[in-house]
């Protein structure tokens, strides 16, 4: 690539880099070359022939698309003869084109009109009859295909084979009868479908939740980013008329390439849901009732205030959320630490992330993947794409995960170590290295790991031996190497180990919990130990400087952690709470506890979109908050990069954009310091002061986004690496929970999008064959699972996929939530699995 | 004598008048003849099978200089029906009050379902009265 040839066309000299098609040489010298089959993120196909050109010396037309330039060619991309063949190409296409624009939804944003309109002819020749398709066929969920539009570019084709590497769809027939087409009986349910739709270059492919809602001249859009899981993905929203209607992905090499999932894509729909909370709430005689903004901002002062008269500020506790964004995480930590509390945290049940050392580009070009308890395909579908990408470039993948995964099988090692056991595995590697080269571990994380000699390690995890010196191997022997943790890591001493093994082996490190934004929400610093930067509290300089900055004294006393603040408020320690964004009866491990707690409470106010059940339950004060598309605010994604998300909408009724409503009740309790912001805009730049690693942060008004990352250091406990303590068993049953997200139902935002439900199974529960056998029970049979504080009836979905001795049961499924089971970081909980007798109906 | 000449001109129009019949139109009593080309309230025409002709197609409200009229497409289902084929006016709504009777709408139509008809008493009690909707539109079926 560092050549560069230079080459004339029509005329005028271009140079480009080396292995440059003729159409892109021109498309860079602002020279239009119509196409229709070729796809700058698709491989060349050379099969519509609209591009054809002439090149000198070279006998016939020539495909632009496939062309590579040479020194010295000579291209005319207007001569008669190529000027002929555009039209004739185009009069063909239409001859069995149903030139039903009025009617498609393409129309105004489709190559051939555009092509039609500008190179072709103005009538047809062709009079007969035209060939009649299929029309509106429901491909999948996501996608409605027009057989009769299709113009056989083979670009959707060719996006299943090349980026999924999963052939959904194919051609089927030969010459006019060709057709598009799953195969038969299948369903086009990748859950990158939609993508197909970008890719159409007429109307043939069309996305369901859009479909006739507006015409294209009639959306106005604006640049955004996903704020649904923690890739980020840089997309378009578009509306009309003060409706989101349509999500489009957006390119961006460093994130999703323009690329998006169909949660993404699909999933706006929760902007005009009918629950949506409109007007604040006010509890009055034990009932939520309607109330003004004043009434609601009245009666939280009042509610705080006598709580911090009676047992002062430490009384107090704010609960954030990973959904949230920077802006909303900042003003929450802000006033929690002005107010003179410490008890700020928004983890309920996962570890704050650890440093993001590699971008996602780096994933795409790694040698060697470790994916260390994380599903990419549920929890950051983007990824999914980017490590097969890896592989197919020839990089190694190793898995460690409790169940089979979809990317097993491009997995050059996959391991399975007893639930419970996997910081042992990753000490056991680090032990592994210190043998194998004396002296590579720093002496105080020696000790973590010494005594877990190899037999030990392949006993404790049940990993074969020479399997896990293999992955060793890998990861020291390749100067690319990354290892990406997922949502299944959640306690931070496993945590610590990973890091340490990154360090040891000079892999870099990329990490994504369930939440959309944990990254930039912890960076913000709402965590009980630490200030905005994740600065140690006991940083006096740092201290210093917030002080100076938010006007204020600052409260650097270490608080209560999520975990610990329950128990704490059920002794009545804690007797008022703020929520922003979370549901701790359905989130938090343990919500036995948390309803007790919650019960005690004198008072508690929530910030949410939707009544969840802790609002319903506990909630004095609830206040609208406005959802993705209706308001601004940064978001931080798993590698570091920060989007600039935009309201297109105003927020529904009474709604306000989160973090107003945080400034807004800072302001009604007199919080220290002021609290006056414009905009979003302003707030993110008063972070980029607070907030060193994000000092080049700024919103840049005309592009509209932008996009920064920023790359710093911290440390993620001051310790070094603990020796992996022994996994705690709790549970009577005989069978290991397992849990993680699952990509359409995992949060109260994808329940709430009618694009995505019904995408996500039945509430169910994955069991392995041979358990399944000998507990008798039948796929899809209704079984019923207990844990540690209830049960769950679910339905059984008998898979090899699932390891013996284990059960795996999504974590939010249908709002059943598997905290009832007891799941909780750091604790094996064995559950029993028993069938139900299906009543005979 | 050229102003004489004139003068006598315009008396013998003045004259002529004196003996025709009056042209006022005692209206609302009496109806003023409406001429077909007249370009009146909009109606939305059906075909014969009094499925609707829109398509929502959205070109009139395109081609519409006062950005009179606002449509919106949904799809139609196998139980509830519209229009022919798959897309169907689920809003269609014109502001009297913007709309200057150009035509353009008409003319722009390609299913030929916005028209220019022949009503013309467009006043109304207030603003929101004067924005019509799909069902005062429609012609009637049959
Ligand atoms: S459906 Fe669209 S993308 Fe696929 S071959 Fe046809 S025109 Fe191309
Ligand atoms: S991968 Fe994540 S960020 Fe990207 S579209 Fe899907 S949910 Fe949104
Ligand atoms: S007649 Fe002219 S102004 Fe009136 S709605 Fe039609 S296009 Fe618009
Ligand atoms: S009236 Fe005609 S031009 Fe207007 S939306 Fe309906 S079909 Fe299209
Ligand atoms: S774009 Fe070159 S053949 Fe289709």
């Amino acid at each position: 690539m560092d050549q560069s040839v230079t080459l004339k066309i029509d005329g005028r000299d271009v140079t480009v880099p080396a292995g440059t098609t003729v159409l892109e040489a021109a498309r860079m010298a602002g020279i239009e070359i119509p196409s229709l089959c070729n796809h700058a993120r698709l491989l060349p196909a050379g099969l519509c022939r609209l591009c054809l050109v002439e090149i000198e010396k070279v006998r016939g037309l020539q495909p632009a698309c496939a062309s590579i330039v040479r020194e010295g060619m000579v291209v005319h991309t207007d001569t008669p003869a190529v000027q002929h063949n555009r039209r004739m190409v185009l009069e063909l296409l239409c001859t069995n084109h149903p030139l039903d624009c009025p009617v498609c939804d393409a129309a105004g944003d489709c190559r051939l009109q555009d092509y039609v309109f500008r190179y072709g002819r103005t009538t047809s020749r062709f009079v007969e009859e035209k060939r009649r398709k299929g029309k509106a066929i429901r491909l999948g969920p996501a996608v409605i295909l027009d057989q009769e539009r299709c113009v056989l570019c083979q670009r959707c084709v060719r996006f299943c084979e090349e980026v999924l590497d999963d052939r959904q769809l194919a051609v089927f027939q030969r010459g006019a009868s060709s057709r598009i087409s799953t195969m038969p009986g299948a369903v086009f349910d990748s859950r990158f479908s939609g993508n197909v739709v970008d890719l159409c270059p007429v109307g043939a492919l069309t996305d369901r939740t859009f479909r006739f809602k507006a015409r294209n001249w009639e959306l106005t859009g604006l640049p955004s980013v996903c704020a649904l899981c923690p890739v980020g993905c840089r997309m378009t929203e578009e509306g009309r008329e003060g409706r989101l209607l349509r999500v489009r992905g957006r390119e961006a090499p460093e994130v999703n390439d323009g690329w998006l999932c169909d949660l993404g894509r699909t999933g706006y729909g929760f902007t005009e849901h009918p629950n949506r909370l409109r007007h604040p709430l006010v509890r009055r005689d034990g009932h939520l009732e309607p109330a003004s903004w004043d009434e609601a901002l009245t009666a939280l002062a009042r509610g705080f205030g006598a709580v911090i008269e009676k047992a002062g500020p430490r009384a107090v506790a704010v609960l954030g959320s990973p959904r949230l964004t920077n802006e909303t995480a900042y003003l929450l930590t802000r006033l929690a630490r002005a107010l003179g509390t410490g008890n700020v945290d928004y983890r309920l049940g996962t570890a704050a992330p650890a440093p993001a050392q590699a971008t996602l580009s780096d994933l795409r070009q790694a040698e060697v993947i470790l994916l260390f308890q994380g599903d990419p395909s549920e929890e950051a579908p983007i990824l999914e794409l980017w490590v097969k990408q890896a592989v197919k470039r020839g990089g190694r993948l190793y898995i460690v995960h409790p169940r089979t995964l979809a990317l097993e099988r491009y997995a050059t090692g996959a391991y399975r170590p007893r639930p419970g056991s996997e910081a042992v595995l990753i000490a056991g590697i680090l032990s592994m290295l210190e043998q194998g080269k004396p002296g590579s571990l720093p002496l105080e994380w020696r000790e973590a790991v010494s005594g877990l000699g190899p037999t030990q390690v392949a006993s404790l995890t049940g990993c074969d031996r020479e399997a896990i010196r293999l992955l060793a191997e890998a990861l020291v022997g390749s100067p690319r190497a990354i290892i990406a943790y997922g949502a299944g890591l959640r306690d931070e001493q496993t945590l610590a180990l990973v890091a340490a093994l990154a360090k040891a082996t000079g892999a870099r490190l990329l990490g994504w919990d369930g939440g959309p934004n944990s990254r930039g929400v912890a960076d913000m610093g709402l965590l009980p130990d630490r200030l905005p930067g994740r600065a140690p509290l006991a940083d006096a300089a740092a201290t210093a400087a917030l002080e100076r900055l938010w006007q204020a004294p600052l409260s650097c006393q270490p608080g209560l952690s999520a975990t610990e603040l329950w128990p704490e408020m059920r002794r009545g320690e804690v007797r008022a709470l703020y929520v922003a964004g979370a549901d701790p009866v359905t989130q938090a491990p343990n919500p036995q506890l948390v309803e007790e707690a919650l019960a005690h409470a004198t008072f508690v106010a929530m910030q949410e979109a939707f009544l969840t059940p802790t609002a319903e339950r506990f909630a004095h004060v609830v206040l609208p908050a406005a959802v993705p598309g209706e308001e601004d605010g940064s978001l931080t994604n798993l590698a570091g990069g920060v989007g600039w998300q935009r309201a297109l909408i105003a927020p529904l009724g009474e709604a306000r954009p989160s973090w107003r409503i945080v400034a807004d009740v800072a302001k009604a309790l007199a919080a220290p310091g002021a609290w006056e912001y414009a905009d979003a805009a302003q707030v993110l730049a008063e972070i980029a002061q607070a907030i060193p690693a994000y000092a080049g942060v700024e919103v840049v008004t005309t592009g509209g986004y932008f996009d920064a990352r920023y790359e710093y250091e911290y440390a993620l406990t001051d310790q070094p690496p603990a020796a992996p303590a022994p996994a705690r068993v709790a549970g009577t049953g005989d069978l290991a929970l397992t849990t993680g997200p699952v990509l359409f139902d995992r949060d109260i935002m994808a329940r709430h999008a009618p694009g995505v439900v019904g995408r996500a199974a039945e509430a169910f529960a994955a069991i392995h064959p041979e358990d399944a056998e000998r507990l008798g029970i039948t796929d899809g049979a209704p079984i019923e699972v207990r844990g540690l504080f209830g049960a769950l009836t679910l339905k059984a979905r008998v898979s090899g996929a699932c390891a013996q001795g284990t059960v795996f049961v999504p974590e939010e499924l249908s709002e059943l939530s598997v905290n009832r089971l007891g799941a909780q970081p750091g604790v094996v909980v064995m559950v029993e699995v028993k069938p139900l007798a299906v009543r005979p109906d | 004598m050229d102003a004489i000449f004139q003068m006598v001109r315009g008396l013998w129009v003045t004259c002529k008048r004196l003996v025709w019949r009056p042209v006022t139109v005692q209206y609302p009593e009496q109806r003023p003849q409406i001429y077909p080309r007249f370009r009146g309230r909009h109606v939305l025409g059906r075909h014969e099978d009094g499925l609707e002709k829109c398509v929502a197609c959205g070109l009139c409200a395109a081609a519409c200089p006062t950005g009179a009229i606002y449509v919106e497409g949904a799809e139609n289902t196998e139980a509830e029906r519209y229009s022919h084929g798959e897309r169907y006016a689920r809003l269609y709504q014109v502001n009297l009050l913007r709309c200057i009777f150009c035509g353009f709408c008409q003319e722009v139509c390609p299913t030929g379902a916005v028209t220019l008809g022949s009503e013309f008493e467009l006043a109304r009690y207030s603003r929101a009265d004067a924005i019509l909707c799909k069902e005062q539109l429609l012609a009637p079926k049959g």
